[in-house]
């Protein structure tokens, strides 16, 4: 198997998240949301891999994410709903209603509640089960993106504001941030052993912040510039897309809209690796439960100028890793 | 030793290497010291007895006279070391080391043989007056004459006779041992003195305050000595006086007591240290390597940074008197700012992404989503959206399960694809929160082109595969002319004028050539007219600058295709020259249209995603689903005009925003909404509007107003509802003053003065006023039932109304009951043919043609009368020159001349076809061209025309240089020529073509009472267009010529199947240029015929003019011959147009003198 491939059949417009298939059977099961309303499901594990399913839905699909199991996918979209979409039948039940479209759902795999935040300012815990909104959490922003370990849900939103809810207690925040950067957030993900997260913005830099309040824990903090490239008299800052954590060594991935995706060490502080360029910029990230495989969607405008409606040149790279690779080498 | 005596032989040869001694040298020491087994073996035989020495150095601390053991060993190294000093002896190190060793020690500081080590050692060091004041400092040798001699005898070698003495002085008074060699010796340094007296320019420091040890601080001493205020003062009147010998050392002997210690006695003289320490004072100590940091050597470039961030003035300059030492320290800090804060340049559109005025920021996502229409826009569109969530072409599980109040779309799709199209008209979201989706589970064959891949749309329309079949058949009807024709004119030249013989040429051809497609037309054209209809509507609506332009030509293009070829053509060339861009891809798609024509429902597969394809998409229908949407949606952006009338005009646009094209028609009611707004908004203005018109430049790309394709122009209705909707309106015009409401009842004053005046019966003057200019009844310049035109003097002495100089005269048609018609067309024509104007007609002809038109001034619109103000000609019209020179020849002579000169007759000529081609491509139509309608302007000096009202800038500043002929005829106006021509009255029966369907070949039918002057078509009932000019320029072109009203008959009977042949009754003379007048009548009189000639008579009185209709162009070719005759011909054999010109203007000048005014 070479080292990277493209996936055949790849939807047609903007990939808006790409998930792989959290249980150990299926992990080479990638889910992919699309700006041209389809869902679909590949399986990576073969050559160029396969489409298994697609679902088209009616209005583009801003994110995705699988269930504990790893038998249905959760989508949000402009369609400002959320839906469960039973991915053997091909059922589709809406299971969460939001004011505007829904950027982030999430599976909280110890409550098996779905987590979706939306930009009507709001975060709703939704019942799968029983389509039923368990909570409904109103934000002071439009939510952008969010991620969770354990029990920590954080969301990243308009105007530079992070909060951090303890997800069984979603009345209050456990702690209101500021984000670390300057800009708009564009993605947090969490540390995969939860001490912190991290998060990247729509200037080329991407922070690490640590979820322990105490002043020295919090004074490692910190913030790097990424995904610029140097022109005669100034930096070209693009925007930073997505993260991704490899859930075995810790340390994660960035994609940015320079179509560039880099390893970094977040500890050692040194980026680890850049892979060589891909044909767009990089729309969403996202590594395997293995640490085997990284899955890069590419394409769509760059950097959403005006010409919005440019959609050529959408596809996924399904990239094999090493088992060193996007390892720590202090 | 001693009884040997040594040879000095055995040493002589060495004598320049033997440092002499104090005390002398041994000479079998000596002789020892350089035998040669000594010179050979001496490094093996020293290192032991070093060793030894050192041994005994390190045990001499228990001895009484521990010094003795120094001295043995120095005593060794002089004699082993003769030449003194060096690295192998180390002899300087030893002193070094037995001089500090002791020189805490009290009992030796006058012990004379520490004192001479001392001595010795003072003697290799580099700053021997240190070291005296060292010693000084430290008491040793104080008591010792040795010290002073030494130290009086360094300071005298070095010149410093003063502290010499100074010191000796020093040394008798401490009685200094032996006191007296000391004496003696200074007895003898007097004399030396004496013999030999100080430079008077010497130092005379006082030997010791100043001498400061090395290195010690400054800052300790000066401390001390504030603290030691005493001291000071001490010190300060000895200074001067140096010679003498001062108070003892007021440093030793501390008047106070011994309060200082001995640590504060020394003043940092603690130690001298070495003479390596002091050699290399900076250097640094051999240290351990570990722990240690080196340091980097800065980079280059910051080194220049650093100069750099000199240069530029950072505001924190530092102070001159700062040391200079401090300077490259202090620029780090901005260098080090400057290097984080590179300047960044955000690829994201950060003003999308904080749009001003938003709370918060925009994610691309949100960007992504409003670039497609599908971010909400708060509440209300919430439905909208929802909407949008059609689900198109995908399985419906349960297509009939959802309830009938379910009208949510479900698309069934037959595995054939063909499917149904449903109109949602309710909310989605009110429906039942399960509703299946569908999956299919096969991989797509994904094509770009597939609709289904477009997000969804907020339109409610439901794109299905028989509804875009549907409207593929709308848009593949086989087009109604052909553009090969427009192909086979290869690349036409931008510039006519050059190209003029080739493309008549061209005409001819396509004059074989076009017939293929015109059978095809009858069927199309019923099915294309909804739809045809719609889309104008939308892509008039639509206005983006430039697009509007261009999809403005392709509509031109596309009417013209109808009507005729010709007129293609010449748009054509202007697109090339204007726009060449725009001109190849109409080409593209001639081809196209070709290939859809013969394949009618095969659909193009291309998408078109730019500009410029857009056209394409209203030709053909392709993707039509997006453009129509874009277009219904940009209806909203239609506003034309300045007007707030506009704006609430958009509102109701907006509210048919929603609704797709293919289920209703918007555009009636987008129709009906605009008369209805205008009727109900806009205000009668009784106030002045200085809004400018001149700058709305478009001219075929409006919105049709009248869509009927048979039109009495005349009719009121029809004027109405074009002034009504027209855009601008009326009323933002300068010039237009409304004032129904009032009524102005003078028109029988005014006809009641007009007859005394003719009867010559005094009577009062008659003023009428209007918009505070008082203007006065001179006479009646036309009469008229409703239209009396009459001639008013500017009564009142406002110099603005007087801004071309001369003329306070004006001409104000009072015409009852008042219609704003004329004024409309009028102010049409002046913004048409504007500088400024979008227009492809070139800029020289536009002025000129502008200035054969009469310039309209105001309007006053009252509820009885209108007041129009034009400029007033008084050199008559051609008729009235007619008569003139028909006068003339009967009082000069017996028989009268009827007509005028040929020359002149084609001079005027040329003047009238230019203006008409001008007018003609603006889209205007005189209608009422006669010879009592088009005045002339000869007379020199008459600027009352056009030069305040064209800013075309060239012309005009030729024209006013240029006010007399001074050459032959010049067809580009140079020469004055500019200032000779026509100007055209009476514009109460023109047409404005643009207002009407111009896709379609739009006729007029006229329900007046016809007579000779009017047109064949007219007078055979028949509809026209063009026509009625052509037949007006002819009739105009006949009376100068002829001197009689036109007469016109056909060919006796015209065969079967044959078009009826018109010509004039005249003939020509004999010595006219016949060519040019017969061809010219041809045309104008068989404007329909000539423009299809060659073309098989399929349908004889086809009433339908095609594709090479108007003329205008082949006018241009008979004009150009005429222009190309007069330059050539003008002054020659026995025909002047000069001299005929000239003959007229004194005709003409003689007349208006005999009016009087």
């Amino acid at each position: 198997m070479s080292m990277q491939f493209q996936l055949q059949n790849a939807p047609v417009d903007i990939i808006s998240s790409v998930r792989f298939n959290p249980s150990e059977r299926y992990s080479s099961f990638l889910l992919a949301s699309s700006w041209d309303t389809t869902l679909s499901l590949y399986d990576t594990s073969v050559e160029n891999g396969r489409l298994l399913t697609r679902v088209d839905c009616v209005a583009p699909l801003l994110d995705c994410c699988w269930d504990e199991l790893g038998r249905s996918a959760f989508i949000g979209g402009l369609e400002n709903r959320v839906r469960m979409v039973d991915l053997e039948s091909g059922r589709c039940n809406v299971v969460g209603d939001h004011d505007d479209a829904v950027k982030s759902v999430l599976f909280h795999r110890q409550s098996g509640l779905v987590v979706s935040g939306s930009w009507d300012r709001t975060v709703q815990l939704l019942d799968c089960r029983s389509s039923s909104r368990v909570y409904m959490s109103r934000q002071p922003h439009k939510v952008f993106s969010m991620d969770m370990t354990e029990n920590l849900l954080v969301v990243g939103m308009a105007g530079r504001a992070v909060h951090i809810y303890d997800i069984r207690h979603m009345a209050e925040p456990f702690q209101r941030r500021e984000s670390s950067l300057k800009h708009m957030t564009r993605a947090v993900r969490c540390i995969p052993t939860g001490e912190g997260y991290a998060s990247s913005s729509i200037e080329g830099r991407i922070a690490v912040d640590f979820f322990d309040a105490s002043p020295d824990v919090q004074a490692k903090k910190y913030a790097f510039k990424c995904h610029r490239a140097a022109e005669v008299d100034m930096d070209a800052v693009y925007s930073v897309n997505s993260l991704a954590f490899h859930p075995l060594h810790g340390t994660f991935v960035s994609g940015g809209s320079d179509s560039l995706v880099c390893f970094w060490d977040f500890k050692a502080r040194k980026r680890l690796r850049q892979y060589p360029r891909y044909p767009g910029p990089v729309q969403a990230l996202e590594i395997d439960s293995k640490g085997s495989a990284l899955a890069i969607s590419y394409g769509g405008d760059v950097e959403i100028g005006l010409e919005g409606n440019t959609s050529g040149n959408n596809g996924i790279v399904i990239r094999s890793l090493g088992p060193g690779e996007g390892k720590s080498k202090v | 030793m001693g009884s040997e005596i040594v040879s000095f032989d055995m040493f002589e040869h060495q004598k320049e290497n033997i440092q002499p001694l104090h005390e002398g040298r041994s000479a079998a020491a000596l002789a020892k010291a350089f035998s040669v087994e000594a010179m050979n073996a001496s490094r093996d035989k020293q290192v032991p007895e070093r060793d030894d020495f050192e041994k005994r150095i390190e045990m001499a601390e228990d001895l009484d006279d521990p010094l003795e053991v120094w001295l043995e060993y120095l005593r060794w190294i002089h004699e082993t070391y003769p030449q003194g000093a060096s690295a192998e002896s180390g002899l300087i190190s030893l002193l070094e080391r037995c001089a500090t060793q002791f020189q805490n020690a009290s009992h030796y500081a006058n012990d004379p043989r520490y004192l001479r080590i001392w001595m010795e050692y003072i003697r290799y060091n580099d700053s021997p007056s240190e070291m005296f004041s060292f010693l000084m400092q430290r008491d040793i040798g104080l008591r010792l004459a040795t010290f002073y001699e030494e130290y009086a005898h360094y300071l005298e070698s070095i010149g410093r006779k003063h502290q010499a003495d100074d010191v000796f002085r020093m040394g008798i008074e401490n009685e200094a041992r032996p006191l007296d060699r000391l004496r003696r010796r200074y007895s003898e340094f007097l004399q030396r003195l004496e013999a030999n007296p100080p430079d008077p320019n010497e130092p005379r420091s006082p030997i010791m305050p100043l001498v400061r040890p090395a290195l010690a601080t400054l800052e300790l001493a000066s401390v001390e000595r504030d603290a030691n205020p005493q001291q000071q003062q001490s010190h300060q009147p000895i200074q001067p006086e140096t010679s003498r010998p001062r108070a003892k050392m007021s440093i030793f002997i501390d008047p106070d007591g011994g309060a200082s210690g001995p640590a504060d006695r020394l003043g940092g003289w603690e130690s001298i240290g070495t003479i390596a320490e002091r050699r290399k004072e900076n250097t640094i100590d051999a240290r351990p390597w570990e722990g240690e940091t080196m340091k980097m050597s800065q980079p280059p470039s910051s080194a220049t940074r650093a100069k750099l961030t000199i240069f530029r003035d950072t505001g924190t300059e530092l102070p001159s008197q700062q040391p200079q030492f401090k300077i490259p320290a202090l620029p780090q800090q901005p260098l080090q700012g400057q290097k984080v804060k590179r300047e960044e340049k955000f690829v994201a559109n950060m003003n999308a992404v904080y749009p001003q005025g938003e709370a918060e920021e925009m994610s691309f996502e949100e960007l992504r989503a409003k670039a497609r229409g599908l971010l909400r826009q708060k509440s209300a569109n919430k439905v909208q959206q929802s909407s949008a969530s059609v689900h198109r072409g995908v399985v419906s599980l349960a297509p009939s399960s959802t309830p009938g109040a379910d009208r949510s779309a479900i698309v069934e799709r037959t595995p054939l694809g063909s499917s149904r199209k449903i109109v949602l008209t309710s909310a989605f979201r009110e429906q039942s929160p399960l509703q299946p989706l569908a999956v299919q589970t096969q991989p797509l064959k994904d094509s770009p082109t597939n609709p289904r891949r477009r997000p969804a749309s907020p339109t409610m329309t439901v794109h299905t595969r028989a509804a875009t079949d549907e409207i593929y058949s709308m848009f593949n009807q086989p087009l109604k002319c052909d553009i090969d024709e427009v192909e086979n004119q290869g690349i036409p030249d931008s510039s006519d004028e050059d190209e003029e013989e080739e493309e008549d040429d061209d005409d001819d051809d396509d004059d074989d050539e076009e017939d293929d497609d015109i059978d095809g037309d009858g069927d199309g054209d019923g099915d294309n007219d909804d739809s045809d209809e719609d889309e104008h509507k939308d892509d008039n609506s639509d206005d983006d600058g430039r697009q509007r332009s261009q999809q403005g030509r392709v509509y031109e293009e596309d009417s013209q295709d109808e009507h005729d070829r010709d007129y293609v053509i010449e748009q054509q060339q202007d697109n090339i020259a204007n726009n060449k861009p725009s001109n190849g891809v109409y080409r593209e798609h001639s081809n196209d249209m070709d290939r859809s024509s013969t394949a009618s429902q095969n659909v193009p597969a291309t998408p078109h995603q730019d500009r410029a394809p857009l056209v394409s998409i209203e030709r053909y229908g392709i993707a039509m689903m997006t453009p129509i949407v874009e277009a219904t949606e940009s209806i909203a952006t239609i506003t034309r005009s300045t007007k707030s009338k506009h704006d609430r005009l958009l509102d109701n646009f907006d509210e048919n925003v929603e609704s797709s094209p293919f289920v209703e028609h918007p555009a009636p009611r987008q129709d009906d909404n605009t008369t209805n707004d205008i009727k109900q908004f806009s205000p009668i203005r009784n106030d002045v509007c200085l809004t400018d018109r001149t700058n709305m430049t478009e001219i075929w790309t409006r919105k049709p107003i009248i869509t009927d394709l048979l039109v009495n122009p005349m009719d009121e209705y029809i004027r109405n509802n074009i002034l009504e909707n027209v855009v601008p309106s009326l009323q933002s015009c300068r010039g237009y003053f409304h004032n129904t409401q009032l009524r102005l009842g003078r028109s029988e004053a005014l006809k009641r003065n007009v007859k005394n005046k003719r009867n010559n019966t005094s009577s009062e003057d008659v003023d009428i006023e209007l918009q505070g200019s008082v203007y006065r009844l001179r006479r009646e310049l036309g009469e008229g039932a409703f239209a009396p035109v009459y001639l008013f003097e500017i009564m009142d002495s406002d110099e603005s109304f007087l801004e071309d100089g001369k003329s306070r005269l004006r001409a104000i048609k009072m015409e009852h009951p008042s219609s704003a018609w004329e004024f409309y067309i009028m102010q049409e024509i002046e913004r048409r043919l504007s500088a400024d104007a979008d227009i492809s007609i070139p800029k020289d002809l536009r002025a000129r043609a502008l200035d054969s038109v009469i310039h309209v001034r105001e309007l006053h619109m009252f509820g009885d009368t209108s007041c129009l103000i034009l400029d007033y000609n008084d050199q008559g019209t051609i008729l009235d020159l007619v008569n003139l020179v028909k006068a003339d020849s009967i009082k000069s002579s017996s028989a009268p001349v009827l007509g005028l000169d040929e020359c002149v007759a084609m001079f005027f000529t040329i003047e009238l076809l230019r203006t008409i081609e001008a007018l003609h491509e603006t889209g205007i139509l005189h209608g009422d061209l006669k010879p009592d309608n088009c005045m002339v302007r000869i007379l020199a000096g008459n600027e009352s025309l056009s030069m305040t009202r064209l800013s075309l800038s060239d012309s005009a500043s030729k024209r006013q240089s240029n006010r007399t002929i001074l050459s032959p005829y010049k067809a580009s106006g140079e020469q004055g020529w500019l200032t000779k021509g026509i100007s055209l009255i009476d514009f109460g029966r023109a047409i404005d073509l643009t207002v009407y369907d111009h896709k379609r070949d739009v006729q007029f039918i006229a329900d007046w009472n016809t007579s000779a002057q009017d047109c064949a078509e007219m007078r055979e009932l028949r509809p026209w267009t063009y026509q009625v000019d052509y037949h007006g320029l002819a009739s105009i072109i006949h009376m100068m010529l002829f001197g009689k009203y036109i007469e016109i008959t056909t060919d006796s009977q015209p065969g079967y199947g044959r078009r009826k042949h018109y010509r004039i009754t005249q003939s020509f003379k004999r010595y006219w240029q016949q060519d040019i007048w017969r061809e010219l009548f041809e045309l104008l009189l068989n404007s329909v015929a000539e423009s299809q000639a060659g073309i098989p008579d399929v349908h004889v009185e086809s009433t339908t003019p095609v594709k090479t209709f108007p003329i205008t162009k082949r006018l241009r070719n008979c004009r150009e011959k005429m222009e190309e005759f007069l330059e050539t011909n003008g002054e020659r054999s026995g025909m002047s147009l000069r001299t005929s010109l000239q003959k007229l203007e004194n005709l003409v000048s003689a007349e208006r003198r005999k009016t009087g005014i």
